[in-house]
């Protein structure tokens, strides 16, 4: 009950503060704004380049070519190893024959050049298809290093060049996000903390009242922080619909384009979990602002001496 | 209710506010706390209500050893002493029935609660201004204002008053108006030490008197 009691004084409180700091506050929830359209961007770039790389991963298949006139025995061999490996989804056995026919198939009108062939010279192999998240090509190449060792192998291919070449853009796409996430919550941290140090010194009086009669720290610091959380909650949610406004507008017209490029044809907004995030991090950010600020603030105002 | 033993409170490294202060003040009693500016008054209230640390000695109050408290546990410390200031430390821009209602939100009492209300009500008649009690601080007078300190001081009904010169921005008459709040809080069982450097209020009422000077106790 006197929890309650506690919040609700605490959102009355902060609610005053906001309205008789009015600009100042708004430079603070600008701020937030702008720091996390900024971030919001560069997750909704995250978002989509990794949806772009997994459906290409779907198609990311392991070829394993296997030597001619190969005993059952050998071959059973085989498929046991692949289909043991916990993050392996399926595999595909092509004989000769219906790797020719597909060969065949593929040259359509010229397909007549396989005629003067005497022998089959296509080799069985399995395709192998790996779970959806795998775009670890360190993976792929212990996989088929541990095949290659198999007796019956004549070789295995995938597509280890490109694989490496996007796991490099995820990876640093990745860092950045996590370095511009960082260094912008550094900042909003820096600024909150301000802002609710200027409300402390409007309020200094009050507060030394408040200590005088046997306020715990606690109800002191209680209005600040919820002011300080309203900074952060109202500069993300602003963020977020600047972000769907320009999403909306801007991104969804090139939708097109992107098809064309990636094979893809559907641009995302951030999905609502990382939303929730971003509103967490935007309360918790403010939190931490005042935190350090009405501390600071605490440890050092003593109860003035009168004159 | 209050025992020093040898304090010491040194300012700026080299400045001793007080100097080895040993004294005992019983629950109910009416001290004054008397001597020239600078002489320690203030500073040894302050260490009273923890507002400052002792830096050498013992000091208990209400069977706390100040030493030893906690951060977290001064404003419980606090709840048990009233304090009073010469500035009165009011709360311009709400009523004076605010403030003292204020006193008892900032314990965690419900300001909505009639009790509450009706408490506020009679500390604010007590010192004869509940027909003023919808205005704010700055419309009162000096000696009006430091009444309203002590309705406030007294609302969560503590056990020890403490004043800081209550009566040095006052005029003879209400000095004495105060004084007599004072002594009537003291009659109805809280201890009162009161520091002043006025004569006429000391030679007023016979009570005991401790004499500082230079942050030394000249006698008890």
């Amino acid at each position: 009950m006197i929890l309650l009691r506690y919040i609700s004084r605490s959102f009355r409180e902060a609610i005053v503060s906001i309205k008789n700091n009015r600009g100042i506050n708004l430079i603070t929830i600008g701020t937030f704004t702008i720091s996390m359209t900024i971030m919001g961007g560069f997750l909704i770039v995250y978002v989509n380049f990794n949806a772009v790389i997994n459906k290409w991963s779907e198609r990311v298949q392991l070829v394993i070519y296997l030597k001619d006139d190969l005993p059952i025995k050998d071959l059973d061999e085989i498929k046991k190893k692949i289909f043991s490996d916990s993050r392996v989804e399926k595999y595909t056995y092509i004989s000769k024959d219906e790797a020719l026919r597909a060969f065949r198939k593929r040259l359509k009108d010229n397909s007549g050049i396989l005629d003067g062939l005497d022998t089959n010279p296509l080799p069985a192999s399995f395709i192998v298809t790996l779970k959806d998240d795998l775009m670890e090509s360190d993976y792929l190449k212990r996989l088929a290093k541990r095949i290659e060792g198999l007796k019956g192998i004549e070789d295995t291919e995938f597509g280890e060049g490109w694989i490496e070449r996007f796991e490099t853009v995820t990876l640093f796409l990745r860092f950045v996000i996590i370095a511009i996430g960082g260094l912008l919550t550094i900042g909003l941290i820096f600024v909150t903390s301000n802002t609710i140090r200027l409300s402390l010194y409007s309020r200094q009086d009050e507060i030394e009242i408040m200590k005088l009669v046997g306020a715990t720290n606690w109800f002191i610091r209680g209005p600040f922080m919820i002011e300080a959380m309203i900074q952060g909650l109202l500069g993300v949610l602003l963020s977020l619909v600047l972000l769907f406004i320009i999403y909306r507008l801007i991104l969804f017209r090139f939708e097109y384009s992107v098809a064309i490029l990636t094979g893809f044809a559907h641009i995302s907004f951030i999905p609502i979990e990382m939303t929730t995030c971003m509103i967490l991090a935007g309360i918790i950010i403010g939190c931490t602002g005042s935190m350090i600020s009405v501390g600071r603030f605490l440890k050092c105002s003593t109860i003035s001496k009168s004159y | 209710m209050i025992h020093m033993y040898h304090v010491h409170k040194i300012y700026d490294r080299d400045f001793q506010a007080l100097r080895d202060i040993t004294l005992n003040i019983e629950k109910g009693e009416f001290v004054f706390i008397t001597g020239p500016s600078g002489a320690g008054k203030t500073t040894l209230l302050r260490l009273i209500f923890r507002g400052e640390k002792v830096d050498r000695g013992q000091i208990l109050v209400k069977g706390k050893n100040l030493i030893k408290i906690k951060d977290p546990e001064i404003p419980y410390l606090r709840r048990h002493i009233g304090i009073i200031f010469q500035d009165f430390k009011l709360l311009p821009k709400q009523t004076i029935f605010e403030n003292i209602l204020f006193a008892e939100e900032v314990i965690g009492l419900n300001r909505k609660d009639i009790n509450i209300k009706k408490r506020a009500w009679e500390v604010l008649s007590y010192v004869g201004l509940s027909h003023k009690k919808d205005s704010f601080p700055l419309r009162l007078s000096g000696g009006e204002q430091q009444r309203v300190a002590i309705a406030r001081a007294l609302v969560n009904k503590p056990a020890i008053l403490l004043a800081d010169e209550p009566t040095g921005n006052l005029d003879s008459d209400m000095a004495m108006e105060i004084l007599e709040l004072f002594e009537d809080a003291n009659v109805k069982g809280a201890t009162v030490v009161l520091a002043t450097h006025n004569r006429e209020l000391i030679n007023r009422l016979r009570h005991r008197e401790i004499r500082l000077n230079r942050g030394k106790i000249l006698n008890s």
